[in-house]
């Protein structure tokens, strides 16, 4: 039995109470949004696939049926086979094909170099195989446990770990004009996010 | 826990110890306290997780919020929804028992008040009057959620 957070807003929002609505959006609605922005790379994609993500959410609401899975972990699937989906119309350009290095640009300190960094990792994050991409954004981004990304997304932990390592090392080599390496050596010196299990 | 498997952690989860697997984040810091190769993969690590964590979450605009708001279909709406939405961020029962609390005093009160004889109404007419109150409480209050429900069914 999966205890959800979730369940009395669904069941509320099954009964059209906005009140429930709006909570459930505050909670969920910028994770949403940011894991569509960095799969898509682009707002008002990303918009697009939040907002229908949560149509969906409003028309399912009804029909859930609490303790078999969280409603969370429905939700960011169904962005994430948005995004997918969209991904695959926009293809042109073969994404699992090897991404060329990007252009590290100006040197470290220079006044560009923040706007730079950004630019180059959404860039290095667009050029991921797309489920190597949505491991990242789901583990790193969204700051999912493990066991919690792998449902999302379908697959076994160690297919997770598959992916996300392959992600990273891809990353690294595309981003190695911006790897300092002075990160400092102590554990947890980056943001902090959700412990795993 | 070997420095094989830290690597492989390391590699897949990042330097941060709150992004690695809860069953091994002991045993992984454990290691990093007695193995210099596994610090310095951690730096390295590191130094990625700084690189991506320089990209900004997007804001939610008050334009997607009022969007996604209106997508809310009007459905059956019982009388829970009602009072959430006419008390917003209080449980339920409060309105409630609000309403269970004016009942009783006003039954009790219509009960027990004693009425002089010269300003009392007739027996029918105090009759009359007690279930045209009954009818105003009703329309008002419990007969939303059928009023509703009729016209979800049309």
């Amino acid at each position: 039995m999966v205890v959800d957070p979730d369940g009395e807003l669904v069941q509320r929002i099954a009964e059209g109470d906005a009140v429930a609505a709006r909570a459930l959006m505050a909670r969920h609605l910028p994770r949403v949004l940011s894991l569509a922005r960095r799969m898509l790379g682009n707002a008002a994609d990303a918009e697009d696939v939040a907002q229908e993500t949560f149509l969906r959410a409003w028309n399912s609401a009804a029909r859930w049926r609490p303790g078999q899975a969280k409603f969370e972990t429905w939700l960011h699937r169904v962005a994430i086979n948005q995004c997918y989906d969209r991904l695959r119309k926009r293809r042109g350009v073969a994404l699992d094909d090897i991404a060329d290095p990007v252009d590290p640009g100006p040197p470290p300190g220079s006044a560009l170099e923040t706007s730079d960094t950004i630019k180059a990792v959404e860039a290095a994050l667009a050029r991921l195989p797309e489920r190597q991409r949505a491991a990242i954004v789901l583990c790193h981004y969204d700051g999912q446990s493990n066991i919690a990304a792998a449902e999302t997304l379908g697959i076994s932990v160690d297919a997770l770990e598959s992916l996300l390592a392959r992600g990273r090392r891809a990353l690294r080599e595309m981003l190695s004009g911006f790897v300092r390496g002075d990160a400092q050596d102590e554990p947890g010196s980056t943001r902090k996010r959700k412990a795993g299990p | 826990m070997n420095f094989e498997r830290f690597a492989a952690m390391v590699e897949a989860y990042g330097g941060a110890p709150d992004r690695w697997p809860g069953a091994e984040r002991e045993a992984a810091e454990a290691l990093l306290a007695t193995e210099p190769q596994a610090r310095a993969l951690l730096r390295e690590a590191l130094a990625l997780d700084q690189l991506l964590d320089a990209v900004p979450s997007p804001a939610v605009s008050a334009a997607l919020t009022g969007r996604i708001l209106a997508s809310l279909p009007e459905r059956r709406r019982g009388l829970r929804a009602v009072l959430a939405e006419l008390m917003p961020g209080r449980p339920v029962w409060q309105p409630l028992a609000g309403f269970a609390f004016a009942l009783v005093m006003g039954v009790g009160v219509g009960v027990l008040w004693p009425v002089s004889a010269p300003y009392a109404p007739g027996a029918d007419s105090e009759s009359a009057l007690m279930a045209e109150d009954e009818n105003l409480f009703f329309n008002s209050g419990f007969g939303l959620e059928d009023d509703l429900s009729s016209e979800d069914q049309t």
